[in-house]
């Protein structure tokens, strides 16, 4: 049997281990890295780029390089998240013939899947040259946050990138079993996250080797990034006062200048001020320009106390969910690079009144989580065993436009609920089950994941058929749904394909191009 | 020939070109001073000292006497003096097929010259001078834009990829770090 890697898909950057001799490895690249930067690009002449490559140059080849497709997968198109992603990237989104996100690169639409299914193949490429054999089985962590849509593109990444994924595991519950590995007696956990794009916190309760996650929230348009953007303008401005010169405009100096934003940042969580050099970084009229800056903790700090101040409001909103008073928290557990920041320390340690526990590598834990629980699949281990919740409620829409929910939030998955309901019609012959996904009252303000139509309900006065609409979720988080007419037995199911997911053909035609691009490589 | 500045270019190549005059060698010493009236077309030295050589300003609509001077400088070793010539000759008269062929092999050796110099595309150029000293250089943007992407472990195949420029263009530009000492390529 091969050998199941974990791999932390992450917005900004990922990362893949597996379990030896039973304990974690992470797994470097060729370059000695641990975490490989979740970028895609193709070059004007043709090549695609994956991870670190496709990084260097992504200001300069700005509309070529996707990043954070992970914040469009299993979105709609019109979706206010897809929107606010538009304005902000170089790379043009389009709408797909499934109402779905598509990423125009290299004068070729790609999917979201397809996108995230070359970091995981790069990802696959990587534990597959470091182990010395064929790797086919994977779990994949996705955030807390991710609703059904999302959670099955991320499958459907897997699948492209010629991987089983055995598992969907919650990337703070990933920690929380890493963090949980040597551990005992009985525990509430907060899992604060903050990576480079995305933000989750959750609330745990880990008890003799069982997981059970309480609630969970998060803000899947706040991390790392927005730290780093902040330090750009700022640097922006500088320069522009002191030397009268523009450089948001020019594609060479921002790629400079975001590098170097980001090298600061890290630089500033171990020592109180750095210079930021960049020679040459413009022509003036006397000759070359240099950009020199020094930039102090406290000035980052300033530029960035906001961000960080908004992640514990959510933290807030978490704890109200779980109905769990912040002083009865024992431990908190930091994960994602972001919280090496001191300021982020420091925020979440006054907050819950205790200081994070920094025993697990931030950057590398959520990957050790997920390979854990890969050997835990394939070994069957019963000793840990791990509860997750459904982020989102599940229901139907009802008349009047209205939403009634069936499964509430936070709930444990896997989960199996049923609700009766009936006609609205005299000589009602029909009802079309339409599966929504989110908290609004208001059945249109949901995400619509499928719909299907109960037909030959035999004919009766308005309210008297008892119609029981069933809904099941695994532990993945995927939905499916049945209808039954306790009158005559009749039955309608479906998996919910959420509505922009890829079907199973076009799965198939995305490997067939994929695998025929990898033989014209090796020519 | 360094890789330099506009106006550092051009008092190297005023330079040159008196040092050359010197020496007899008039058409080579032409040619440097052609080049700096494509960088600045009033720039006064330049114009003294042609008409000092008795060589008018502007070869004028003869584009033959460009590539001439160009075909001087690669016959004396000059090669970059002579790729620039001609890129202006073929400017000037896009229609000159001769200038543009000559301009085209001229650079097709320049690229392979470059090229083998970087182990084909393999070495890995990095850094040979302290970061805080590079100032005392006279660069370009596209320079402190090369320089920024070297690690001592990029290979020079993977820097034409990630800086999106021409890779002659980025060739070259290493080429003339090297030279000057500012970086060197390991294997």
């Amino acid at each position: 049997m091969g050998r199941v890697i974990g791999i932390d898909l992450g917005t900004t950057n990922s990362c893949v281990a597996v379990l030896e001799n039973g304990q974690p490895s992470v797994i470097p690249n060729s370059g000695g890295y641990k975490t490989t930067p979740s970028m895609f690009a193709i070059t004007q002449d043709g090549k695609r780029l994956v991870g670190h490559l496709a990084k260097r140059q992504a200001i300069t080849n700005a509309r070529n390089t996707v990043f954070a497709a992970k914040r469009l997968i299993g979105r709609r198109f019109d979706s206010d998240e897809v929107q606010r992603s538009s304005e902000m990237c170089a790379y043009e989104i389009l709408r797909g013939p499934n109402d779905d996100a598509r990423i125009q690169v290299g004068g070729k639409a790609f999917t979201c899947p397809e996108v995230s299914a070359f970091i995981l193949r790069e990802m696959r490429r990587v534990a597959e040259e470091y182990l010395g054999e064929p790797v086919t089985e994977a779990v994949i962590t996705v955030p807390a946050y991710f609703n059904d849509a999302q959670r099955q593109g991320t499958k459907d990444a897997g699948k492209i990138a010629g991987l089983e994924v055995l598992r969907l595991v919650n990337e703070p519950t990933a920690a929380a079993m890493a963090y949980g590995m040597n551990r005992s007696g009985h525990e509430k956990l907060a899992v604060y996250d903050l990576g480079g794009g995305t933000f989750d916190i959750s609330v745990l309760e880990m008890s003799e080797g069982v997981i059970e996650v309480l609630a969970t929230a998060g803000n899947t348009f706040l991390g790392g990034e927005d730290f780093d953007r902040r330090i750009v303008e700022h640097l922006l401005e500088g320069f522009r006062r002191s030397e009268g010169i523009e450089l948001a405009g020019d594609p060479m100096a921002l790629q400079r200048l975001k590098d170097a934003a980001e090298k600061a940042k890290c630089d500033l969580s171990a020592r109180e001020r750095v210079e930021i050099n960049l020679p040459f970084i413009a022509t003036g009229a006397n000759g070359p320009v240099h950009l020199s800056l020094e930039l102090t903790r406290e000035v980052l700090e300033g530029l960035v106390d906001d961000i960080v101040r908004g992640t514990l409001k959510i933290v807030e909103q978490c704890l109200q969910d779980a109905s769990l008073p912040r002083t009865e928290i024992d431990q908190v557990i930091l994960v994602g690079g972001q919280t090496r920041m001191p300021l982020v320390q420091q925020a979440v340690a006054e907050y819950f009144g205790k200081r994070p526990h920094k025993g697990v590598n931030p950057d590398e834990v959520v990957a050790v989580g997920a390979a854990i629980q890969g050997e835990t699949l394939v070994s069957q281990d019963e000793n840990l065993l791990l509860l997750d919740v459904t982020p989102l409620s599940l229901g139907i829409a009802t008349f009047g436009g209205h939403f009634a929910k069936l499964i509430e939030r936070n709930t444990t998955v896997p989960v199996c609920k049923s609700h009766i309901f009936t006609t609205t019609r005299d000589s009602q012959s029909a009802v079309k089950i339409r599966v929504l996904q989110g908290e609004s009252d208001v059945a249109q303000e949901n995400d619509l994941l499928g719909e299907f139509v109960l037909s030959g309900i035999r004919p009766a006065r308005k309210g008297e058929p008892e119609i029981e609409v069933s809904f099941d979720i695994d532990a993945n988080g995927i939905v499916s749904a049945s209808a039954r007419d306790q009158a005559t037995g009749k039955e309608q199911s479906i998996t919910v394909n959420a509505t922009g997911t890829l079907s199973e053909e076009e799965i198939q035609k995305i490997i067939e191009e994929q695998e025929l691009y990898e033989v014209q490589l090796k020519e | 020939m360094a890789a330099e500045s506009p106006a550092g270019r051009v008092a190297r190549l005023l330079a040159e070109g008196l040092e050359l005059f010197g020496e007899g060698r008039v058409d080579q010493a032409v040619a440097r001073w052609r080049v700096v009236l494509e960088l600045d077309p009033a720039q006064q030295d330049a114009l003294d000292y042609l008409e000092s050589a008795g060589v008018p300003a502007d070869a004028g609509d003869d584009g033959r006497a460009r590539v001439r001077e160009a075909l001087a400088a690669a016959d004396a070793g000059e090669a970059e003096q002579a790729l620039a010539l001609l890129s202006a000759a073929t400017a000037q008269a896009p229609d000159d097929l001769d200038a543009q062929a000559s301009f085209d092999l001229l650079r097709a050796q320049l690229y392979a010259r470059y090229r083998a110099r970087m182990g084909d595309g393999n070495a890995r150029p990095r850094l040979s001078v302290e970061p805080d000293q590079l100032m005392r250089f006279d660069l370009p943007p596209e320079a402190g834009f090369l320089l920024s992407l070297l690690d001592g472990r990029t290979r020079v195949a993977e820097l034409v990829t990630v800086s999106g420029l021409d890779p002659f263009a980025v060739l070259q530009l290493l080429a003339r770090l090297e030279q000057d000492g500012i970086v060197e390529l390991a294997a």
